[in-house]
């Protein structure tokens, strides 16, 4: 009996799933693939530090601009955190894991009465260095969007 | 007896008073890990007068074989300023085995370049020296 009792409910639960009645095919929103960020488009932190050192160079190269850099150049100590400080603002504006601590752009260029072409000098070096590594012109131009907005507080300060 | 007494008393507190302040330099410089930027390899830049170069295609072979060099990260050879500039990695390659190597290549004397400063770098000098000595203490780079 209490065989024949547990067939029939096992029975009846397979007949009940099975003639269950089906859902119409629910309606699947794609979930959008969110845009990789400026940081990784850019390729992380190895290609930034890799544009960085190029774009150091030219600069170096740069007799409008040189002149302004010599005391980090000679220095090994002050290179370096120049460089850091360099890599840090673009990881940091390009939305990757870093966090710029140096000072701020007026604080750093008060008093140093830096040109419209210095400044302009600057910015030739940063796109060479960017073409040098075939990074591509729309994530080149973010990153000059990003940079761009300091001028003020560098040219004439 | 006296004055053997003093000095002795005077060792051992300058002895203890050393040794907290070296604790402590050790604690302030280890206490934050290092971020992802200054774990990076340091580099170094030297640059170089071409202005004895003659013609562009030595240029173009200077930029060559800089670039071919292990340990050199970026290169730039400007014909227009009659110079070159190379970042790299100190513990690879030397700024002298560098010159070398344009030099060689150029097959003419080439010297470092010397730049006359300009409103410098506003890096003041108190706070770079107390930069250096947390990067010799640190332990966690």
């Amino acid at each position: 009996m209490r065989k024949i009792t547990v067939a029939t409910v096992l029975l009846l639960s397979v007949l009940a799933t099975s003639c269950k009645k089906e859902d119409k095919d629910p309606v699947v929103t794609p979930t959008p693939t969110p845009t990789p960020s400026l940081y990784t488009r850019l390729g992380g932190i190895s290609a930034i530090s890799a544009v960085t050192d190029q774009f150091l160079a030219n600069v170096a190269n740069d007799n409008v601009i040189n002149a302004r850099f010599a005391d980090a150049v000679a220095d090994p100590y002050r290179l370096q955190l120049l460089r850091n400080n360099l890599i840090d603002q673009i990881c940091a504006g390009s939305g990757g894991p870093c966090q710029y601590k140096g000072k701020t752009m007026l604080e750093a260029h008060t008093g140093m009465n830096i040109t419209d072409a210095e400044f302009g000098a600057l910015v030739g070096d940063l796109v060479a260095s960017l073409d040098q590594f075939n990074v591509p012109t729309k994530e080149k131009d973010e990153l000059i969007g990003i940079l761009a907005p300091m001028k003020p507080d560098i040219v004439g300060q | 007896m006296k004055k053997t007494n003093r000095l002795k008393k005077w060792g051992k507190g300058l002895l203890i008073f050393s040794a907290v302040t070296f604790s402590g330099l050790l604690v302030w410089a280890n206490w934050n890990e290092p971020t992802i930027t200054e774990k990076l390899a340091r580099i170094e830049m030297s640059s170089f007068d071409l202005s004895n170069v003659a013609d562009h295609e030595s240029y173009d072979k200077i930029g060559i074989a800089l670039k071919k060099e292990e340990g050199v990260t970026a290169c730039a050879v400007n014909p227009d300023s009659q110079m070159a500039s190379v970042t790299f990695y100190p513990d690879k390659i030397s700024k002298d085995e560098l010159l070398k190597n344009i030099m060689q290549t150029a097959g003419t004397s080439v010297s470092f370049k010397q730049f006359e400063m300009k409103a410098g770098c506003p890096v003041r000098a108190t706070s770079e020296f107390f930069g250096k000595l947390k990067q010799s203490l640190c332990f966690r780079n």
